[in-house]
């Protein structure tokens, strides 16, 4: 019998998680006007154009094909199942993404390695043959880091912020994710936004990024005419007047121009920008699994997002323990447990943390 | 609140006016009787004003006894005519030059009379505000009514990260919220433009119509655009697309939709698809396969046959792919009118073409 791989073994274990758990799977609202896309662990094909019209039938496909990744469209359809041209295509929800990769964090850089396809060698540098096998064929991969989360924690908050005091949306519209492996989804469903254009979400997009922003409209010195004695907005005024005004130390101005770069710099929220103004883009289905990490997809209430640490949330397995041989790991964190590193070790471990190796392709099973 | 006879004449795309002109029974047919020449006639004056002088005309505080039936009652004629032109030019110049006359007129009006304009055609969520010493605004108006114009205009000052906003409100003055209603009765108009029309038209007016054609030829040819040449000129390029061609070249990496721009421009100003897909996989270790799907994509040659053009500038600045801008970028707001006025420059300035490259 041909012996089992890591990505049989998660397979089961993601069966298996949806047979017990299903119930704990929410569909999208306005499901029948939804596109649906699921990856596969079969050679990593990718479903897409699929409508579900009832949860049951949306539950079924997920207990029967177990996909390693479920996806769902933010725009509403008048046929989902359709060709993307003939879809028919009736708003979209507002959606914002927030990844690690965006963030400038000190170890931002340290996270990639590279798998090599052939003999599943890691390797910290980007190589062209690798060094084992000689192969020339490799997986980049990205270790999750609780700094870089936490980062991204932040950036959320703060654009969080910026869509309720700012643009006056309501907790209730706002529905923020874990993303499952690196970052969070922030969703908006409200009827007002939904037939933004693209133009508008990118204007959007540049409001919460601070792009484009010229702090003389909210009332600060022009560095290019030298009117430097002109009194700074309040640091309660609205939207942006006030956030610089609360970030620059005005007697402490040394160079305005610098000074009002950097206010901005640490006021923005950092967004993916695609993702906001693709009006047809798939996005994680909440509270399904990750294929790349076994967390799940974790829905967080609003008011609740700063005490959410998805080391602890978003575990899907917590019970049970799996012996497996680990190529290689870094150091990492389930629960209040920090495991690692490791290097070419068997050993037995919690069952999130051995799913956690298994989906990143650096540890195999033993049966 | 109902607008007066005078503000029906005035605004005579607002839903009173629609109506007013329904009660009044106009029958096409009519429009050859005497009654009505008068209305005819204007209608046809509205649109030679828009293509001779690009706004037309109110003579509302000047000329005494106006007819504001007249004025009223001609607008949805001189509708009629332009729609039976269908000309795409056309249909521009002429939602321009109304919305350029109701710009002028807007801004002379009152808060209160913006408003009732504003309930009686589109329904936006503004409120006016009292003016004092520290609040110098007039109105503040849900973002989202906001963006659906503001987005059309250049200046930064209409960028939303520049503007005074508070739970959703955008803090705007009067002028500004002229400005806004404006462009959104150019679109309204330019839509009702692009309605097909079934009418027979009657003589008089075939005949206006023929006159109109001809001055819209002999006037044509000043508005023609400039168009792409022939060969490649790469000196005219951008900097945003000569840092992406740069970087491409330099195998260094460009984002999906740095790579989408590159493309789109390429394949714009004449790049055909095999050179273009030769000049990626050499450059780069992409696929052919997949670089030929989404090349030929882009170029309109698969799926919907929508043939792309590059990003506006301003979603280039989105993405971080704006350089910074030059002379010429403060004009445009595509790479492709920079590449034409550019190479325009180019061939003033250097008559011998010594710059120019074919691309081979």
């Amino acid at each position: 019998m041909k012996k089992k791989t890591a990505k049989d073994y998660v397979k089961k274990l993601f069966g298996e998680y949806y047979k017990d758990n299903i119930v704990e799977v929410l569909p999208p609202t306005s499901l029948d006007k939804r596109e649906f896309g699921f990856l596969l662990f079969k050679k990593g094909i990718m479903l897409r154009h699929r409508k579900f019209l009832s949860k049951e039938k949306l539950h079924g496909f997920l207990q029967e094909k177990v996909p390693s990744n479920a996806y769902y469209s933010s725009a509403y359809y008048e046929k989902p199942d359709e060709d993307m041209n003939k879809k028919g295509w009736l708003g979209s929800d507002l959606l914002f993404d927030i990844d690690a990769d965006h963030i400038q964090t000190p170890c931002h850089e340290d996270h990639h390695f590279w798998i090599c396809k052939n003999c599943l060698n890691i390797s910290k540098v980007q190589t062209e043959i690798c060094p084992q096998c000689e192969g020339t064929k490799f997986n980049e991969e990205l270790w999750i880091c609780e700094k870089c989360l936490e980062a991204a924690k932040l950036e959320t908050l703060k654009l969080i912020d910026f869509l309720i005091s700012d643009l006056g949306f309501s907790t209730e519209e706002i529905d923020v994710c874990f993303s499952g492996q690196r970052g969070y989804h922030v969703h908006i469903e409200s009827e007002s936004i939904r037939n933004l254009n693209q133009s508008a979400r990118k204007e959007i997009v540049d409001y919460v990024s601070g792009t484009g922003l010229k702090p003389v409209f909210h009332g600060f010195p022009d560095p290019e005419t030298r009117k430097k004695n002109k009194p700074v907005p309040e640091m309660n005024a609205p939207g942006w007047g006030g956030r610089l005004a609360r970030e620059i130390k005005v007697k402490k101005i040394r160079n305005w121009q610098k000074d009002l770069e950097n206010a901005v710099q640490k006021q923005k929220a950092s967004v993916d920008t695609v993702v906001t103004i693709d009006l047809h883009r798939l996005i994680r289905l909440p509270t399904t699994l990750h294929g790349k990490t076994g967390f799940i997809a974790a829905k967080i209430q609003t008011t609740r997002l700063e005490e959410f640490n998805p080391f602890t949330d978003a575990l899907a397995f917590k019970e049970g323990t799996l012996t497996i041989h680990i190529n290689e790991s870094d150091k990492f964190r389930i629960g209040e447990t920090e495991y690692g590193p490791f290097k070419h070790e068997t050993i037995e471990l919690p069952l999130a943390a051995a799913v956690l190796l298994l989906c990143k392709n650096v540890a195999q099973p033993v049966e | 609140m109902i607008l007066s006879k005078s503000e029906i004449a005035k605004y005579p795309f607002t839903k009173n006016a629609a109506q007013y002109v329904k009660d009044l029974g106009l029958d096409i047919n009519d429009l050859s009787s005497f009654d009505f020449t008068r209305t005819a006639e204007r209608a046809e004056q509205r649109i030679e004003e828009a293509i001779l002088e690009g706004i037309v005309s109110w003579k509302g505080k000047s000329e005494k006894g106006l007819d504001y039936d007249v004025e009223t009652t001609s607008f949805p004629i001189a509708i009629l005519i332009v729609s039976t032109i269908a000309n795409e030019f056309f249909r521009r110049r002429y939602a321009l030059a109304e919305a350029n006359r109701i710009n002028n007129l807007l801004i002379e009006e009152k808060k209160e009379t913006l408003l009732n304009i504003l309930d009686n055609s589109f329904s936006w969520d503004v409120r006016i505000l009292e003016v004092t010493i520290s609040q110098p605004y007039d109105f503040n108006m849900y973002f989202v009514d906001y963006l659906k114009n503001s987005t059309e205009f250049h200046d930064y000052k209409w960028k939303l990260v520049n503007r005074k906003i508070k739970n959703g409100k955008v803090f705007v003055k009067k002028n500004e919220l002229a400005r806004l209603i404006t462009e959104e009765v150019k679109k309204h108009i330019y839509t009702r433009l692009k309605n097909e029309l079934t009418l027979k038209l009657p003589t008089t007016l075939t005949q206006r119509i023929d006159r109109i054609k001809q001055i819209l030829e002999e006037r044509g040819s000043k508005f023609k655009r400039d168009e792409i040449p022939s060969i490649v000129i790469e000196a005219a390029y951008p900097p945003c697309i000569k840092r992406l061609y740069n970087n491409l070249i330099l195998k260094k990496h460009i984002s999906h939709i740095g790579r989408f721009a590159l493309t789109s421009f390429l394949l714009n100003v004449g790049i055909d698809v095999e050179k273009l897909i030769k000049l990626y996989t050499s450059a780069t270790d992409f696929e052919e396969g997949l670089t030929r799907y989404q090349v030929e994509h882009i170029a309109g040659k698969r799926g919907s046959g929508i043939k792309y053009n590059p990003p506006n500038c301003e979603t280039l600045k989105t993405h971080n792919l704006c350089p910074g801008e030059d002379i010429i970028c403060k004009t445009i707001r595509n790479p492709i009118p920079y590449y034409l006025k550019k190479v325009k420059k180019i061939r003033t300035t250097k008559p011998v073409g010594g710059h120019e490259k074919k691309n081979s």
